[in-house]
């Protein structure tokens, strides 16, 4: 390092020792006339360029040609993350941006922003929730969009369902509720892949099959004709649950649902049933909901964060009005 | 002349290139993977639920303005809800529970609710609220518990018969 310090300063002294000489004082002027020269082309080759540029068909083909430019530029690609119809494309996305709709959750994802040809792509995954405000993780699930330009290679988190073009990882598996990779493989050279992992709130969470808990006699499982446990399966229900759930599920309406209808329909009872309900299969659940006659969603005969869901659900394909519930009016 | 062939071929490539382009970003769209509802084919008018009893309208309607306007107490009654809430650490919990009702802190919705256990109700919802003015609440600052009360699953269901207006709210809120 030394060395090469001391070459510079005897280069400095070298330049310097000679501009000092009467004949380099010369060549010194020459040298300032030539530059000026230089100077009064290179100003009337500007001077021609904004003459040529205040031509109209020029000034057009430079719009066209910045318009194309800004529209290319915008389609670049990587990895993105985001809710239902996010087309935001960057390789690390800002924490917090992701999934607007669920308070308290977050995922952030990962990836290369560029690899050579041939090589795999991997992609890290990672989720944050704090229960104190979101909904039950077991009520969420991750879903990637496929690019059309990739194929899907293995994942170390666990898939349930799917397809080859859509992979859904539920978070009730513990090993997904923290982080985990995918890796894909594009399917061409010289190529942008863009890939979308969006979280949502899952009609199915927790919903576990009826058990036989009566939750330390909390339930009195005799008192519905399925004498089983079908709206707190796990025995896991709380109101302070029910009520992030509803505010994930239906923000706008959460307190009508926490506040008027859910205590009125069913004191906040999961198994409340009503044999003399009018819909001749009885009112069950948390907000007395049927067992199919009025569709997919009517069904209060399942675990109470689907009975939250199927609630909401329904409401929505009647405008929203909550005309199914007498304790709304 | 010339130049006005020029401008004008140049502006209708530009409209050109611009349709080509407005095209293109159509296909880039991602496609929604949101499970899309089944519309079901009947949307009752009727409402189809058949509550225990009836729900008094002022008092819900009291009970979710509360709830969603959160008035500010007075600074006594601060004081009281903050040392309730010390009891239980600032998390959910139960504060008191007696033979006839449960009175509970909800962290989620930042409420208090009694469960009404016994037929009595008004009884009780008095038991209730004068347990609280006995931790230095005024009426005012129940209200703005907010503290709203519900019957038990049991009691609910043996009072269905009866033609009963359940207030959810304390009787002295407005």
């Amino acid at each position: 390092m030394g060395l090469i310090g001391t070459g510079f300063s005897l280069l400095k002294d070298f330049t310097k020792t000679r501009l000092k000489g009467p004949e380099d004082e010369e060549q010194k002027k020459k040298k300032g006339l030539l530059a000026r020269t230089d100077e009064i082309k290179g100003l009337k080759k500007i001077l021609g360029y904004i003459r040529n540029f205040s031509n109209p068909a020029v000034i057009i083909f430079v719009i066209i040609g910045i318009v194309i430019f800004v529209l290319i530029s915008g389609g670049g690609g990587g990895a993105s993350l985001g809710g239902l119809g996010d087309d935001e494309k960057s390789s690390q996305n800002p924490p917090g941006s992701a999934v607007p709709s669920i308070p308290g959750f977050n995922i952030n994802i990962e990836g290369p922003v560029e690899k050579a040809n041939g090589e795999l792509l991997e992609y890290t995954v990672t989720v944050s929730h704090d229960p104190s405000v979101a909904p039950p993780i077991s009520t969420i699930e991750l879903f990637d969009t496929m690019p059309s330009n990739a194929t899907f290679v293995s994942t170390t988190g666990t898939t349930v369902g799917g397809s080859d073009n859509l992979h859904i990882w539920p978070l009730s598996k513990p090993e997904n509720q923290t982080s985990f990779s995918v890796i894909l493989k594009p399917a061409q050279d010289d190529t942008y892949v863009s890939y979308t992992i969006s979280a949502r709130i899952t009609s199915t969470g927790g919903g576990a099959p009826p058990s036989l808990e009566a939750c330390s006699g909390r339930y009195d499982l005799a008192s519905t004709p399925l004498g089983t446990n079908f709206g707190d399966p796990e025995c896991n229900f709380t109101k302070d649950d029910l009520y992030l759930l509803l505010k994930s599920l239906d923000p706008a309406s959460a307190d009508k649902w926490y506040y008027q209808i859910v205590p009125c329909e069913s004191q906040y009872y999961p198994l409340a049933y009503n044999g003399a309900a009018v819909d001749s299969a009885g009112a069950w659940g948390l907000f007395q909901m049927g067992r199919g006659k009025n569709g997919q969603y009517d069904h209060g005969d399942v675990a109470w964060q689907t009975q939250a869901s199927n609630a909401v659900n329904y409401n929505a394909l009647i405008n929203n009005g909550f005309a199914y519930w007498a304790c709304a009016r | 002349m010339k130049k006005i062939i020029i401008i004008t071929a140049g502006i209708l490539l530009f409209i050109v290139i611009l349709v080509i382009v407005f095209f293109l970003e159509q296909f880039k769209k991602p496609k929604d993977n949101g499970i899309l509802p089944t519309p079901t084919t009947s949307t009752n008018e009727k409402s189809i639920t058949d509550p225990s009893l009836d729900y008094d309208k002022e008092g819900t309607d009291s009970l979710l303005r509360t709830v969603t306007t959160r008035p500010t107490a007075s600074p006594d009654d601060k004081t009281a809800r903050q040392k309730l809430l010390d009891r239980l650490d600032g998390k959910s919990g139960t504060l008191i529970n007696t033979s006839t009702f449960t009175l509970e802190y909800s962290k989620a919705p930042d409420s208090f609710s009694a469960e009404i256990k016994s037929i009595e109700i008004e009884k009780t919802k008095k038991e209730v609220t004068d347990y609280l003015a006995s931790q230095g609440f005024s009426n005012e600052g129940i209200c703005k518990l907010p503290l709203y009360f519900y019957l038990s699953y049991d009691v609910s269901k043996s009072l269905k018969n009866e033609t009963i207006k359940f207030n959810p709210s304390p009787d002295f809120c407005k």
